[in-house]
C-alpha cells in the first residue's frame, strides 16, 4: 500500500529522505536531545533517527464571555485544540515518513512572536527513534509511531519497568470566570472569605481538561498515564479567560510484572 | 529585530583547548559544544564529538490581502500560508546542519538549540493599504558526533541519593 503524506510541505518529505529512514541507514541522524538522553536512548534499545517537526500557524477566533457566569469558552477550547492536533498529526507524519517506531522527547509550544494579536504557532517536535530489536511491537494499537513527551531518562526507566508509551495524550479548556458583582464586593470588604465563585470556576475547568486527556487515553486503549502535568495560561486573552493544559504520556504494560532492582543507596558529596 | 541595515556584527566563540595525553596535536582541533562531563561519557560509550554544525535560515514572508483577511476573521482557522513560510524556513535550516554534519563526517547531531525568531515588518502597498509582513529566522546549533553502530553496554545502576537538596540533583 503506498502511503501518502498529503498533510506535509514538499521539502518536508525530501528533507527527511535525506535523513537516515529503514530504506537509507547511512544518512545522518538530527535530534534535539542532550547527551544523556542520547546514550539512555541508545542504552534502552532504540535508534535516533531524525529531528521531527509540527507546526501550524493558526488565527484564534473571537468570542466574548459574559460579564457575571463562569462558562466555557468553546469557540477559543476548540482553537486551541485543532491547533495542537495539527500540530501533532504533522509531526507523526514526519515519523511515520522516516519509518520511525514512536517519538520521544516530544514538546508542544505555543509561540506568538511577533505574528499579530489573534496568532500564535503551535510548534511540536520531538526526536524519532527506531528499535534495533525489530521483532518487538512499539506502535499504537492504531498502528501509529508511539509519541511521548517523556525525556530521555524517563523513557529509559519507563522501559525497564516494563511499561511502554503509546502516545501523548492532551486536554484542553478554556474557560471565562465570571466576574462578581459590586454588591458582593462591597459584602466582602474587609473580611477573609473564600471566593466559592472563583473556586468552583477553576475546578470545573481544571476538570474538563483533566477529562478530556483521559478520554484520550481510554480511545489509545491506554492503562494509563504518566508524567502529567497541568498548566494554566492566558494566551493574550482578557483578564478572566484562562486555559487550562493538561498533557501527559498514555502508557501500556509490556510484561506482567514490575518489579525494579532496588536502588542503590548513594550519598553523593556535590552540594 | 535585529539590524540588518548594519553591515557589521559580531560573533564570539570561547572554549578551552585541550590536548590528549599521548597524541601529537591534531592539524583540525576537534570542536565540540558539550561540556567536559558529556564528553566524558560520550567518549566512554564509544562515540566522539567530531564538530560543531550550525543551520540558519532567514526567511522573507509576504502577507496577501487574503491572510489580512483571514487574520480579521472571528473564526478559528489555520493560516496556511504563514505556516507554510515556517515551515520553508525550519526545514532550510535544518538541511544546512545536515549538510555540514556530513560534511564533518559525523552520524548525528545533537542540537542543543532550535529556536524560531519572527519580526514583523510594517510596509506600504500603495494607497491605505499598509500590512505586516514578517521575517523568519532559524537557528539551530548541536554537537556532530560520530558512533558505532553497536554501542558498548553502559552497565547503568539505578541510585537513590540521600542528600539533602537530592531534588536538585535530579533536574541536572
Amino acid at each position: 500500500m503506498a502511503e501518502t503524506y498529503q498533510d506535509l510541505p514538499e521539502h518536508a518529505l525530501e528533507r527527511l529522505k535525506g535523513l537516515r529512514s529503514q530504506g537509507n541507514p547511512e544518512g545522518v541522524f538530527t535530534s534535539d536531545l542532550s547527551v544523556n538522553e542520547y546514550l539512555l536512548v541508545r542504552e534502552a534499545g532504540f535508534e535516533p533517527i531524525g529531528l521531527v517537526m509540527g507546526s501550524s500557524v493558526y488565527h484564534i477566533g473571537f468570542q466574548a464571555g459574559r460579564w457575571k457566569q463562569n462558562m466555557e469558552m468553546t469557540v477559543l477550547s476548540q482553537a486551541m485544540y485543532h491547533a495542537r492536533e495539527l500540530a501533532m498529526s504533522r509531526l507523526e507524519e514526519e515519523a511515520q515518513a522516516l519509518g520511525a517506531d514512536g517519538v520521544v522527547g516530544v514538546r508542544l509550544h505555543i509561540n506568538r512572536h511577533e505574528w499579530g494579536a489573534d496568532l500564535a504557532e503551535f510548534l511540536a517536535i520531538g526526536t524519532a527513534v527506531v528499535a534495533r530489536d525489530k521483532t518487538a511491537n512499539f506502535r499504537t494499537f492504531h498502528n501509529k509511531p508511539f509519541t511521548s513527551d517523556l525525556s530521555g531518562q524517563d523513557f529509559w526507566t519507563l522501559l525497564r519497568a516494563g511499561y511502554r508509551p503509546l502516545s501523548l495524550v492532551m486536554g484542553s479548556c478554556v474557560y471565562h470566570v465570571a466576574h462578581q458583582g459590586i454588591l458582593q464586593s462591597l459584602g466582602n470588604a474587609g473580611q477573609n472569605v473564600e471566593m466559592p465563585n472563583f473556586t468552583q470556576a477553576l475546578y470545573d475547568a481544571r476538570e474538563l481538561a483533566m477529562e478530556r486527556m483521559q478520554q484520550e487515553a481510554h480511545e489509545e486503549k491506554a492503562e494509563g498515564i504518566v508524567g502529567v502535568r497541568v498548566e494554566e495560561g492566558s494566551h493574550g486573552w482578557a483578564s478572566h479567560v484562562i486555559e487550562y493544559f493538561a498533557i501527559g504520556t498514555a502508557i501500556t504494560p509490556t510484561r506482567a510484572d514490575h518489579a525494579i532492582e532496588a536502588p542503590k543507596l548513594v550519598l553523593t558529596l556535590n552540594d | 529585530m535585529p539590524s540588518y541595515a548594519g553591515h557589521e556584527t559580531e560573533f564570539v566563540a570561547i572554549g578551552t583547548a585541550v590536548a590528549m595525553e599521548g597524541l601529537a596535536p591534531s592539524a583540525n582541533p576537534v570542536l565540540c559544544t558539550v561540556s567536559g562531563q558529556d564528553l566524558a561519557k560520550l567518549l566512554a560509550a564509544g562515540a566522539i564529538p567530531v564538530s560543531v554544525a550550525l543551520g540558519v535560515s532567514v526567511y522573507y514572508q509576504y502577507t496577501t490581502a487574503r491572510d489580512t483577511w483571514r487574520e480579521q476573521s472571528w473564526s478559528n482557522q489555520e493560516m496556511p500560508m504563514f505556516t507554510d513560510s515556517v515551515y520553508q524556513t525550519r526545514h532550510a535550516a535544518m538541511r544546512n546542519m545536515v549538510h555540514e554534519s556530513v560534511q564533518a563526517g559525523g552520524t548525528g547531531v545533537l542540537a542543543h538549540e532550535t529556536k524560531l525568531h519572527v519580526y514583523e515588518v510594517e510596509v506600504e502597498r500603495g494607497e491605505n493599504d499598509t500590512r505586516t509582513d514578517h521575517v523568519l529566522e532559524f537557528v539551530s546549533m548541536g554537537t556532530v558526533i560520530s558512533s558505532p553502530r553497536q554501542m558498548p553496554p553502559l552497565n547503568i545502576e539505578t541510585a537513590l541519593s540521600l542528600s539533602t537538596n537530592a531534588l536538585s540533583l535530579q533536574q541536572d
